[in-house]
């Protein structure tokens, strides 16, 4: 097992390299197939970029930001109406 | 915005109203604590509306408003014992993230705890962190996260990566990993 392995014509390291475009749905067509090809063939890039989706919907899902609480948002405004 | 840009308080007011809590959970992944978090808050809009005047309805409120707050941050303090993870090869961010290794979906279940997930957080650089919030919590586009960050939207897809793969190996690791 190594990034230098080739599966599908391309190897795990360029996968790795790779990945971040994949998962912003910013690499071209022909670049996306190869990578898909290889994934589907290469268990450790499959389990590689199913955590590497996966935690990124994580953060979506984990860190929305909540309203601003009513006694934070009131000081706000206290200052702003002060001005300094 | 273009009222409250003409001075107008309550307009102000409801730029106060949607976007407070966006600023200050960004403020808070910036600083770490709700005290000074408030600080920035407080700051930013402040600052917002000082210069609203200038502001030239060429860009998104939030980013307009987001750029304040990375400088507010700033201001308040930075750690100096970060080390950029450009310094690190792909290979290195890959094997540390867990690449190749048994346990790597178990990233993924520690990232469903959000604190353990801030913890992580909290061990990247600032640029880092800033980059993932402002893209994948905060929904910015990359043109818009580049102009936060004052970088091309080439460097900011290449930081969001290592980024991301940064955040997985502190996650694999319990959160002491890369920026230490």
């Amino acid at each position: 097992m190594s990034l230098d392995d080739r599966v599908a014509g391309v190897s795990c390291r360029e996968v790795l390299a790779q990945l971040g475009d994949y998962q912003d749905g910013a690499l071209a067509a022909d670049a996306r197939a190869t990578l898909e090809a290889h994934v589907g063939a290469c268990a450790n890039c499959a389990a590689f970029g199913g955590a590497y989706g996966g935690l990124v919907a994580r953060l979506r899902e984990r860190l929305a930001p909540r309203p601003l609480d009513a006694d934070r948002a009131a000081r706000l405004a206290a200052r702003l109406a002060k001005g300094d | 915005m273009i009222r409250a840009a003409a001075g107008d308080r309550p307009a102000f007011a409801a730029i106060v109203d949607r976007y407070g809590g966006q600023v200050f959970h960004l403020a808070r992944a910036l600083v770490r604590d709700d005290a000074t978090a408030e600080d920035v808050l407080q700051d930013t809009f402040l600052a917002a509306w000082r210069t609203a005047a200038s502001y030239r309805g060429d860009g998104a409120v939030a980013s307009w408003l987001y750029a304040i707050a990375r400088h507010a941050a700033h201001r308040h303090g930075r750690r100096a014992d970060q080390i950029s993870t450009d310094d690190r090869s792909l290979e290195a961010l890959g094997a540390a993230a867990g690449w190749g290794q048994p346990d790597v979906l178990a990233i993924v279940a520690r990232g469903e705890d959000r604190a353990q997930l801030e913890a992580a957080l909290a061990t990247l650089p600032d640029d880092d962190r800033l980059a993932l919030w402002l893209h994948h919590v905060l929904d910015q586009t990359f043109d818009d996260t580049a102009k936060v960050l004052g970088c091309s939207v080439a460097a900011v897809k290449s930081r969001l990566h290592r980024a991301r793969l940064a955040l997985a190996a502190s996650l694999r690791q319990g959160g002491d990993h890369v920026a230490r």
